[in-house]
C-alpha cells in the first residue's frame, strides 16, 4: 500500500490520490508532495551524512541545500553530519532517515514500520520526532506498524487493513469511544478484524 | 534534466571511488603510454636491423631493399591501441556500466530516489551522461599520453594529432556501447554476478569469437597487431562464413576504421568472396552503440523502483 501512494509501485485496480494528485496520472506531483521512509534505511555507505543528504535534496529540487541540511540536522539533533553513514549505528541511521526525507519540506511523510529493530529508548526518539514534526511544521504523517502501542501514542487517526482491504478507519478517540468494553488498542483491533467491521 | 544531472554528478563521484574502476583505468592509462614506446621500440630496432643490412649490403655491392618504414605514418607507433581499446578498453567500459547500475539497488536507496522528483527515464539518462563524461574523460587522458609521447618519439604533424583525436573519438563510441550494455543489464538483473556475467560473455563473443569467424584463416589476428608473414589459405568454407558474418564483426569494424584513421596497415586478414568496404565499420560501429543504448530503455521499462 505504502508502494502504491509512493508511486513506487502501480495498482493494478483502483485509484489513490495524495494530496489532491492521482498517483499514476500526476505521479511527479504526489512526489514533490512526500517525503518516505522506508522499513530498512538504506543509504549510500561510503558517503557522509552530509553527501547523502545534499544527493537526495538535489534530487528534490534544492540547488543549494547546506542551509537546509544544518537546519534539519539541528531539528534532528544530529552532530555526525560528516561521518560516514557506513559507520552509524541503526537510530542514527533513522535518523539520517527522517531527515531524509524531510529535507525538501514534503507536506505528507510516509513512514513504513519506523520502529522496527530500534531498541526502546529508540523508539522513544523517535516517536517524539514524529510529533515534532507534525505540531512544528504542520507535516502529515502516514505511518504503518504493527506495533500498536506506538499507535495509541502517536496517531490521531487509524486505518486498519485485512487481507489487502482497508476495514475500518476513523480517529483515535472515536475509535476508543465506540469499543467503551476494550482495554487497549489491540483488543479493539482484534475485535474489527475479527467481525470483518466496515464501520467509518 | 536538472534530475539526471545530479545523477550523472553523483555516479561520477562515486566511479572515482571504486577500486575495481580505478585499477583497470590505471592499467588502460599505463597501456597507453606502453603502447607509443612498445611501436617505437619494434620499430627502431627493425630499423636498426635494416641499417645493418645495408652497410652489409653496400660492402658486398648488391642492391639495397627499400627501407621497411618508407611509407608508413608516424602514428603506427600507436596500431597497439586498436587493441588495447578492444580489450581492456571494452571490458572497462562494461565495468563503468555495471557498477552505475548496482550501486542504487546494492546500498538499497533505488526507493528512496524513486520517491522524488525524478522519472525512470531522466534517472537512465543521467547515468547514461556519467558513462558518456566517465569514459570521455578517460579517452582524452589516453589522448594527451599518446600525442605527447608520440611527440616525443617520433615528431607528430598538426594533423597526425586530428588523427589520434579522431580515433579516441571513435573509440569513445564504440566503448560507450559496451558500457549501456552493462548499464542495461545491471538495471534489470536481480542478481549483480549474472548482470556482470552477460555482458562478459557478449564481450568475448565480438572480441575473440566473432573475429575467429571471420579471419578463421589467420587466427591470432584478432590479438596480435603484426601482419602474417605468410600467404593465408583459401577455403570456400571459411570464405562464405567471413562473408556472413563480417559485418556482425564489430570489433573486427572497429579495427578497420581506426587503422585506417591512424593510417597504419589493416590487420585483417580475412578473405571472404565478398569484400566489405571499409566505411562499413563507421555505420555497423554507431549502430552497434545506439542498439545498446536502446537495450538501455528497454531496461528502464522493466526497472523496479520499489525493490533495492
Amino acid at each position: 500500500m505504502v508502494n502504491i501512494l509512493t508511486t513506487l509501485l502501480e495498482p493494478t485496480s483502483g485509484k489513490a490520490t495524495v494530496a489532491g494528485c492521482d498517483v499514476v496520472k500526476d505521479s511527479i506531483g504526489v512526489r514533490q508532495q512526500i517525503g518516505y521512509l522506508p522499513e530498512s534505511v538504506q543509504l549510500y555507505g561510503g558517503l557522509t551524512v552530509n553527501e547523502n543528504l545534499e544527493y537526495f535534496a538535489r534530487l528534490s529540487g534544492i540547488h543549494k541545500p547546506q542551509r537546509r541540511i544544518a537546519e534539519v540536522l539541528d531539528f534532528l539533533h544530529v552532530s555526525y553530519g560528516d561521518k560516514k553513514v557506513s559507520a552509524l549505528s541503526k537510530g542514527m541511521r533513522q535518523r539520517i532517515g527522517i531527515a531524509q526525507a524531510i529535507v525538501h519540506q514534503p507536506r505528507i511523510l510516509f513512514l513504513d514500520e519506523p520502529t522496527s529493530g530500534l531498541d526502546p529508548f529508540g523508539v522513544k526518539e523517535l516517536r517524539d520526532i514524529i510529533l515534532n514534526l507534525n505540531r512544528e511544521f504542520g507535516i502529515t504523517i502516514f505511518m504503518n506498524t504493527h506495533l500498536l502501542s506506538e499507535v495509541a501514542q502517536t496517531c490521531s487517526r487509524i486505518g486498519v487493513l485485512s487481507h489487502g482491504k482497508l476495514i475500518y478507519t476513523d480517529s483515535l478517540a472515536n475509535t476508543l469511544q465506540r469499543f467503551p468494553g476494550e482495554e487497549s488498542l489491540e483488543q479493539i483491533y482484534l475485535k474489527i478484524e475479527g467481525s470483518g467491521n466496515n464501520g467509518q | 534534466m536538472a534530475s539526471s544531472i545530479v545523477v550523472a554528478q553523483q555516479e561520477i563521484k562515486a566511479i572515482l571511488k571504486e577500486k575495481t574502476f580505478l585499477l583497470l583505468l590505471v592499467i588502460f592509462i599505463g597501456m597507453t603510454l606502453a603502447s607509443t614506446y612498445i611501436g617505437w621500440s619494434s620499430a627502431h630496432t627493425i630499423q636498426s636491423v635494416y641499417d645493418s643490412t645495408v652497410s652489409l649490403l653496400v660492402e658486398q655491392g648488391k642492391a639495397i631493399p627499400p627501407p621497411p618504414f618508407a611509407d608508413a605514418s608516424h602514428l603506427s607507433l600507436l596500431k597497439n591501441m586498436v587493441i588495447y581499446v578492444v580489450l581492456i578498453g571494452a571490458l572497462l567500459a562494461i565495468i563503468i556500466g555495471h557498477l552505475m547500475g548496482v550501486r542504487d539497488r546494492k546500498a538499497g536507496v533505488t526507493r528512496l530516489i524513486f520517491s522524488r522528483n525524478i522519472t525512470k527515464q531522466q534517472f537512465l539518462i543521467g547515468k547514461v551522461l556519467a558513462i558518456l563524461f566517465v569514459l570521455g574523460s578517460m579517452l582524452v587522458v589516453a589522448f594527451i599520453v599518446s600525442a605527447v609521447s608520440s611527440e616525443l618519439l617520433s615528431r607528430i604533424t598538426f594533423v597526425d594529432m586530428i588523427r589520434i583525436a579522431d580515433f579516441y573519438g571513435f573509440a569513445l563510441v564504440y566503448l560507450a556501447g559496451f558500457a549501456f550494455l552493462g548499464l542495461s543489464f545491471a538495471l534489470t538483473r536481480k542478481t549483480s554476478t549474472l548482470a556482470l556475467l552477460i555482458p562478459l560473455i557478449i564481450w568475448l563473443a565480438i572480441t575473440f569469437v566473432l573475429p575467429e569467424l571471420t579471419s578463421a584463416l589467420f587466427p591470432t589476428a584478432s590479438l596480435n597487431p603484426t601482419l602474417p608473414q605468410t600467404d593465408v589459405l583459401q577455403s570456400p568454407v571459411l570464405s562464405a562464413i567471413h562473408t556472413a558474418v563480417y559485418p556482425l564483426s564489430i570489433s573486427e569494424q572497429f579495427k578497420v576504421v581506426t587503422e585506417k584513421i591512424l593510417m597504419v596497415p589493416t590487420n585483417t586478414t580475412a578473405t571472404g568472396s565478398f569484400d566489405y568496404p571499409f566505411w562499413l565499420g563507421f555505420l555497423i560501429v554507431p549502430f552497434w552503440t545506439i542498439g545498446c543504448l536502446v537495450t538501455g530503455l528497454i531496461a528502464i521499462r522493466k526497472f523496479k523502483q520499489s525493490q533495492g
